[in-house]
């Protein structure tokens, strides 16, 4: 049963987001053929605002990502809508896990769409090759290459807001196990669980520099005015390993916390 | 045989209780009347038994079975809300009935909602709360389930809506089923009940066949109702 | 439906309906009655109500069920006829009793009977609704269908 609701979940927040997704590829497309024929001001006038455009529309998906989440998360499972699901003959596990992966796909999708419309918008030769430059010595530190720490970073992003969405459901369901005020509630769980993350990362990173003298000495020294950038490849895996474990642990509590319910 | 069994049931929110130490058993194929003014525990009670609700102490037994998948399985459940989907259309609500309960009939929803003269095309949220209350009737009643549970379906209709609910329940029911209808309209419901329960201030003060309380008191249920009710 | 008594146990009223209709001949001795669904939806009760109904009437001998079959109302002429004057007696006896409850002195009328039972235009209560009018038909068969 577990298939039929993603499907459903799927559908109804996809609906949404496709019109998202095209709209900024339209803009970045338009932005791009603005910008290759820019022969005269009023073209140009043009690229500009098309490149304004796909920048908010970037911006739009990202708030609407998490804000769509969240809100279908809320009416879905404790509105009215929460009577229709809550009685389905399906474990209430599922439900929350049909909610999560929505979130992960979405989320991905996303991602994908904004790399995307970015290459599309503004990528060319000569804009990569700045790039690239923009990273080689970083690249030369770490002993990888450009395209790697790009993704690195991608990678990195992707998991903090995942953290994020995830946040705000944990606080959703803690915030409806009150019986009153129950939005506020939720939004304040919503808040501590993600500082809370946050803290748990920032400890890592602690431990990390007690046990590698070499990041104690680059993040907390005031020695070096320039870190040494050598030590972001383990920050940078501790926080993926961080996350990873983070998001492992909020899935199987919030399916124990979403057992018990109390509908409106 | 016994369907639905609910031991020593309690519901606090905080300090208020809801219910207080329910008991009472309910057999198969019987139509059973939930009567109570407005308040008293009727749907709290409901709401325990669809699982949309944890009790704070006590049981309840459907069919043997632990509120869960199993019982949601076999319950059909009208709450007193419109709980559909407001951005999609009825056939698609349709075919998620159809996907997710196995005993859902499509071609008698289909058949009901022809009478009304529905077009499946149109969308929830340009129905009107009456028409998607009665969707939600043959959506429920669409279903081959072994307990029917009817939370308010009179609250508020006019005589010719009322006519057409009861009597979409009556074609529709399943004689080896039973069926829960919670109300306080009781004069409208009272002639299809086997059984009443009286529920007041989240205790349960009743619970007799129907006509062997009108043979007793010699008037109808409603009046009954009244009078007992009245302090 | 205002217009139905809640006031008595309904599978008594249902019972009482059904012999009426017995011994006023619109049910006539052999013919086969409706099923307790198409009962139930017409008398707005619910389909266990119709059953106790029609075991009463069993017990009183005025149908009968044949397995498989249905029920039946009796071929018993002479058991009809006596249930008919039981009946018609109770109803002069409270017809009495209210009158003298309104202080009035009355001399019971004697009843009479035609030498038969009277037979129904219909074949029973399941065409019934052949006889009516066309558009009063329509509306009648919504509820059975």
């Amino acid at each position: 049963m577990l298939n039929k609701l993603l499907k459903y979940d799927l559908k109804s927040n996809f609906k949404f987001m496709l019109i998202f997704y095209a709209l900024a590829l339209f803009f970045a497309i338009l932005t791009k053929i603005c910008f290759a024929h820019a022969t005269n001001l009023a073209i140009q006038i043009f690229a500009y605002i098309f490149n304004g455009t796909t920048i908010a529309m970037i911006a739009n998906i990202l708030i609407n990502n998490l804000m769509r989440l969240w809100v279908y998360f809320k009416t879905n499972l404790y509105a009215d809508e929460g009577y229709l699901m809550h009685t389905l003959p399906v474990p209430r596990k599922n439900l929350f896990t049909s909610k999560f992966l929505t979130g992960l796909i979405i989320l991905i999708t996303s991602t994908i769409v904004i790399v995307a419309t970015t290459a599309i918008a503004w990528l060319t030769p000569e804009s990569f090759e700045a790039l690239k430059n923009f990273l080689a010595p970083m690249a030369e530190i770490l002993d990888s290459t450009a395209t790697e720490i790009i993704i690195l970073m991608i990678i990195v992003v992707f998991l903090e807001v995942f953290v994020m969405l995830i946040s705000g459901y944990i606080g959703i369901i803690l915030g409806y196990k009150k019986l009153s005020n129950r939005t506020g509630w939720s939004i304040l769980f919503g808040l501590i669980c993600y500082v809370v993350i946050q803290l748990i990362i920032l400890f890592g990173v602690f431990i990390l520099a007690g046990i590698n003298p070499k990041i104690g000495n680059s993040l907390f020294s005031s020695e070096q005015l320039i870190p040494d950038i050598s030590v972001l490849r383990p920050i940078y895996t501790l926080s993926i390993v961080l996350y990873l474990i983070i998001i492992a642990l909020s899935f199987v509590l919030s399916q124990k916390w979403f057992k018990k319910i109390d509908l409106d | 045989m016994v369907l639905l069994e609910c031991k020593n049931l309690s519901k606090n929110y905080g300090k208020k209780q809801a219910l207080k130490d329910i008991n009472f058993t309910i057999p198969a194929g019987k139509i059973i009347g939930l009567l109570g003014r407005n308040g008293s525990g009727k749907t709290t009670l409901i709401k325990l038994i669809n699982n949309l609700l944890t009790p704070t102490t006590g049981q309840i037994l459907i069919d043997n079975k632990a509120p869960g998948p199993v019982t949601k399985a076999i319950i059909s459940y009208l709450p007193e809300r419109t709980y559909l989907d407001r951005r999609t259309t009825i056939k698609k609500t349709l075919d998620f009935f159809q996907d997710f309960y196995k005993d859902f009939n499509k071609k008698t929803a289909q058949k009901l909602l022809k009478d009304l003269d529905l077009d499946e095309d149109q969308k929830i949220s340009a129905m009107s709360k009456g028409m998607q209350e009665k969707l939600q009737l043959i959506l429920v009643m669409s279903r081959k389930a072994k307990l029917y549970i009817l939370d308010e379906p009179l609250g508020g209709v006019d005589p010719a809506t009322r006519d057409y609910i009861l009597d979409t329940i009556l074609k529709n029911f399943n004689p080896n089923a039973s069926l829960i209808i919670s109300t306080h309209l009781i004069s409208d419901i009272e002639r299809i009940l086997d059984e009443v329960i009286f529920i007041d201030k989240g205790q349960i003060v009743l619970q007799s066949d129907a006509d062997a309380l009108r043979a007793k008191y010699k008037t109808s249920i409603d009046a009954i109702f009244r009078k007992e009710m009245k302090c | 439906m205002n217009n139905l008594d809640n006031s008595t146990p309904v599978y008594l009223q249902i019972a009482e309906k059904l012999a009426i209709k017995i011994f006023g001949g619109k049910l006539e001795p052999g013919t086969q009655l409706p099923t307790v669904r198409e009962i139930a939806l017409s008398e707005w009760a619910n389909p266990n109500t119709v059953q106790k109904a029609l075991a009463e009437l069993e017990r009183d001998g005025l149908i009968l069920s044949r397995s498989t079959h249905g029920k039946f109302v009796t071929e018993d002429v002479e058991l009809i006829m006596k249930k008919r004057e039981e009946y018609a007696t109770k109803l002069t006896e409270t017809y009495e009793q209210k009158m003298k409850d309104v202080g009035a002195e009355i001399t019971m009328p004697k009843i009479m009977w035609p030498s038969n039972l009277p037979t129904s235009d219909y074949a029973g209560l399941n065409n019934n609704f052949k006889s009516l009018p066309k558009g009063q038909k329509k509306e009648r068969k919504k509820w059975f269908f």
